[in-house]
């Protein structure tokens, strides 16, 4: 038995562990020196010709090629259809370059709307009039490109840094966000009896943790649908505007002090830009400690991904009256990918951080966070093609994910507000500024 | 007799497609004239965003800024010391 749940050749024969590979290629690439400058769309105001200048357009083909020759290598070892996957593949690229071009638009980009939306926006517009063919399905390998974008960004989580940012950011982000989980399960599952128990935990995630990449994690811990990926997203990021504008304009209503103020923005906004943009608002000092109180937020991702994972396979997934799984079981179901993603971060944090320094981690993940963006970026364009709206519309089930979404943030907004008073109110420790 | 012009099926599609990057485009260009002009916390959030280039849209903390800024504790722009601990917790007259 134990013989059939694993063999060697998983290690070139499925996707999860090549997630592993190609990120570490890529890694590896960027600290050998090899690959020295990874090419990113730039911003433009009213020509869009501008976001992507003749200098970037060479660099932006060969990332095209190597990226493509890279995933070609892989599908050929996982004896998938690599020569149908090329044209795919290219198309669903330049579908990406296209999202981000809308998504640096200065206007665009000032209201928060990602590369991500635009990408699923592309995918669900092509979908849902022309239909995507099928030639194009064959390059929409959106869990094999999420799952390397999600190990490219455990490099990027790294526990050092956030250790030391301290107590204070801790009892707002660590305390009130696991309680929050807690409660949207219970209230996702239990009253509002949702029976797709992976949308549950993906809105509690995206809902508490930190938006779109928490959401992008946990769905593929729990190996969600793509359907419920796409909810989820959609609804974070409308909600984040909205808070974005809305939570800076309620604090100074209230009349809470910058620092309260900030941890209480930085704990409740669901993606960090727009903590950072509303923070800025109220001046400096709540600025900083909304960006700290994220950032300690943004650790958990991994943390979140790995407990899903494990619970996903050692208890959800399995039936009520079957055995409980073994150990080699549960590692044989155990999504690997979420390995290499803990991996990378453990690695950065605690040995390159010591060992190269600050300034050189800084410079390897100022090139693995463009290219990570890149593979959430096709990853979207690919769930979008994969996607319609008869799909979308049969996910919100009389509209309980919102009630879910809306009642868990209030949730978390007062319970926030509680701890930011405690933690930043100079009631547990001594006032930060 | 009603003889109303019937598009192909494939057409209409194509036609929708053209129809929604039209829209899209609109929209853009909708939001680009009219942000500056928005009155109250929106007008006053996205003004913020666009004087002090800040990247709304970052997912992650290491695209609010360049991940040196985060890393290095001496010019880290958020690299502020909460290191307290609950030891110096506020002594309360």
């Amino acid at each position: 038995m134990e013989d059939k749940l694993q063999s060697w050749s998983d290690l070139w024969m499925k996707e999860d562990w090549w997630a592993i590979w190609f990120a570490a290629i890529l890694t590896i690439a960027v600290y050998v020196g090899i690959i020295t400058h990874v090419p990113k769309i730039g911003k433009w105001e009213t020509n869009p010709l501008n976001a992507i200048p003749l200098e970037i357009i060479f660099p932006v083909l060969t990332m095209l090629v190597g990226i493509g020759l890279m995933t070609t290598v892989g599908m050929i070892l996982m004896k998938e259809n690599w020569k149908k996957y090329i044209p795919g593949f290219t198309v669903i690229f330049l579908i990406g370059i296209i999202s981000y071009i809308f998504a640096h638009q200065t206007t665009i980009k000032a209201w928060g709307i990602s590369y991500a939306i635009w990408a699923l926006f592309f995918g669900l517009l092509i979908s849902n009039t022309i239909g995507t063919p099928d030639w194009l399905l064959k390059g929409a390998r959106s869990e094999m490109f999420i799952k390397t974008g999600l190990v490219l960004l455990g490099a990027e989580i790294l526990f050092s840094k956030i250790l030391k940012l301290g107590a204070p950011g801790l009892v707002v982000a660590w305390i009130v966000t696991p309680t929050v989980i807690i409660f949207m399960w219970f209230f996702g599952t239990r009253w509002l009896k949702i029976t797709s128990k992976q949308l549950v935990i993906i809105i509690a995630a995206a809902t508490s943790v930190c938006g779109v990449s928490a959401a992008i994690a946990t769905a593929a811990a729990c190996r969600a649908k793509k359907e419920e990926l796409t909810l989820a997203v959609g609804m974070t990021m409308i909600f984040t505007v909205t808070m974005m504008i809305g939570m800076p304009a309620l604090t100074k209503f209230m009349g809470i002090s910058p620092e309260v103020g900030g941890a209480w923005l930085g704990g409740t906004i669901d993606s960090t830009g727009a903590v950072v943009a509303a923070g800025a608002l109220l001046g400096e000092n709540a600025e900083k400690v909304a960006a700290v109180v994220k950032m300690i937020q943004n650790i958990l991702i991994g943390f979140m991904a790995f407990v899903v994972a494990v619970l996903w396979v050692a208890k959800v997934d399995r039936s009520e009256d079957g055995p409980k799984p073994s150990l080699m079981e549960i590692w044989y179901r155990f999504p690997k990918f979420i390995l290499g993603f803990v991996l990378a971060s453990l690695i950065f944090s605690f040995v390159l951080m010591p060992v190269l320094g600050g300034d050189e981690v800084a410079a390897i993940l100022e090139q693995t966070k463009i290219f990570r963006g890149w593979f959430f970026c096709i990853a979207f364009v690919s769930i979008g093609l994969e996607s319609n709206f008869k799909d979308l519309a049969s996910q919100l089930v009389g509209g309980k994910p919102i009630i879910l979404y809306i009642v868990g943030q209030s949730f978390n907004i007062v319970l926030t507000l509680f701890a930011a008073w405690l933690a930043f109110g100079g009631i547990l420790f001594e006032k930060v500024f | 007799m009603n003889e109303s012009i019937q598009l192909p099926e494939s057409w209409k599609r194509v036609l929708f497609l053209g129809l929604g990057m039209v829209s899209t485009v609109g929209v853009v260009i909708a939001l680009h004239f009219f942000s500056p002009w928005l009155p109250g916390t929106a007008g006053a959030v996205f003004k913020n965003n666009m004087e002090q280039n800040i990247n709304a849209e970052a997912l992650l903390y290491t695209e609010v800024g360049d991940v040196k800024e985060f890393l290095n504790q001496e010019t880290g722009r958020y690299g502020i010391d909460l290191s307290m601990s609950i030891s110096k917790a506020a002594k309360k007259p």
